[in-house]
């Protein structure tokens, strides 16, 4: 009987495991552009799935390896190029978010060290379930970056730059 | 790449206090001061009274060529032109806008080297534009990178920085004065945007057009995103055939 209890317990706990790792985060695509010398930035990109019922909200990262990352997001309107922070990013349940050039991206910022192509940076996302690991490689990018769908238009006749104005 | 050390962080931190300081009054000041200095912009097709607008004062010329050009938007000769300055080259040397302008058509991108996504992506689009139409037997225009940030883009890193994408990339910096003053009568944004965790790394939002300067140093085109090299080359190629 304790031989039958002991079993049906850690078949409980394999079940229990493997649901909760089909529910983790997916994240496919991890790169972070090789930076010019002597900057102290760089972005990473990369693509992450939510298959769990509910939804994934994405609240910061950090690296051991990197001084401070930000979660940012690039949006071009009225011909202006503006990056803001993010202290909340929602990946709804079966959706998938690409963090990629002119949209969504890791910022990450104070390297004392140079990152050159080969390198790989260990970051730490931080989630509503836990942290999320990525190996995030740094690659040379090529000339034919991916693209967001930017939001850009011509500026229109009446008034071809946008009012300039501080964002907080 | 290396972890870092706690006594490696203070060894860049403590020195970063006073170009963070220096960083955040450039920021308030350009920010305070950074408005369109010129409320005459006109409208691509219209003209003030006795001015020329371009292609002989054909306004269904320029409507044609307009109609031609794939994602760039034509301006007419009067709109803005740069004005007589100088600035730094990323040798730390004093540079007049007319020397570095005058005679050539000149693709100019304003950013800063702090900017990790659009302005590599950009340059990386320029460069491949260059290429091109090298490998293609057309003259490339010359291709000039200011910053709107020159408190932390010196000309040193200025030249790191604008190398990397192609050698023949010229870089610009200068005074902060002098950059406000010829971003502000080209109608160019440069908003400063300070940041919670650290004031050494603040953001600036900026135009993101890329602008084509005439010979005469007259802005007659603003290349729109999202850039892609062959566009940018035809629309080129289109307005050289027709304004030179």
């Amino acid at each position: 009987m304790k031989h039958y209890s002991t079993t049906v317990i850690a078949l409980y706990l394999s079940l229990f495991s493997l649901t909760a790792l089909a529910e983790m985060p997916m994240i496919s695509d991890a790169r972070i552009n090789q930076p010019p010398p002597g900057t102290a930035v760089a972005a990473g990109f990369f693509t992450i799935s939510n298959p769990g019922d509910e939804p994934l909200i994405i609240t910061g990262a950090s690296s051991d390896m990197i001084g401070k990352i930000e979660v940012h997001l690039t949006t071009v309107v009225d011909d202006v190029a503006r990056m803001k922070e993010q202290m909340e990013v929602v990946i709804e349940p079966g959706a998938s978010l690409k963090f990629e050039h002119g949209s969504y991206h890791l910022m990450l910022m104070r390297m004392d060290n140079a990152l050159v192509a080969g390198d790989s940076i260990a970051i730490s996302l931080d989630t509503n379930v836990g942290p999320v690991a990525i190996n995030m490689p740094v690659v040379k990018p090529g000339m034919s970056m991916p693209k967001a769908e930017l939001e850009m238009k011509i500026p229109d006749s009446e008034h071809d730059m946008a009012t300039p104005k501080i964002t907080d | 790449m290396k972890e870092m050390s706690n006594s490696t962080k203070n060894s860049f931190l403590l020195p970063g206090l006073a170009i963070a300081a220096l960083g955040a009054a450039a920021g308030v000041f350009v920010a305070n001061n950074t408005k369109l200095s010129d409320d005459s912009a006109t409208s691509p097709f219209s003209s003030k009274a006795g001015q020329r607008v371009g292609l002989d004062d054909d306004s269904a010329a320029l409507k044609a060529l307009q109609a031609d050009l794939e994602r760039t938007l034509l301006l007419p000769e009067d709109y803005r032109s740069v004005p007589d300055s100088t600035l730094s080259d990323v040798h730390g040397q004093p540079i007049t806008t007319a020397a570095l302008l005058d005679g050539k058509w000149t693709l100019m991108f304003f950013g800063y080297t702090f900017c990790p996504d659009v302005c590599p992506v950009t340059l990386q689009v320029m460069n491949e534009v260059v290429s091109k139409m090298e490998a293609n037997g057309d003259e490339p225009m010359q291709v000039v990178f200011v910053t709107v940030d020159p408190v932390r883009d010196t000309a040193e890193r200025m030249k790191d920085y604008v190398s990397y994408f192609n050698s023949d990339f010229i870089g610009i910096t200068g005074e902060l004065d002098a950059i406000q003053k010829l971003t502000r009568s080209l109608g160019v944004i440069a908003s400063f945007t300070a940041s919670k965790d650290n004031p050494e790394n603040y953001i600036v939002d900026h135009t993101a057009s890329m602008l084509l300067v005439s010979p005469d140093r007259r802005i007659r085109a603003k290349f729109a995103g999202p850039h892609e090299a062959d566009t940018i080359i035809d629309d080129y190629l289109t307005l050289m055939a027709a304004l030179n």
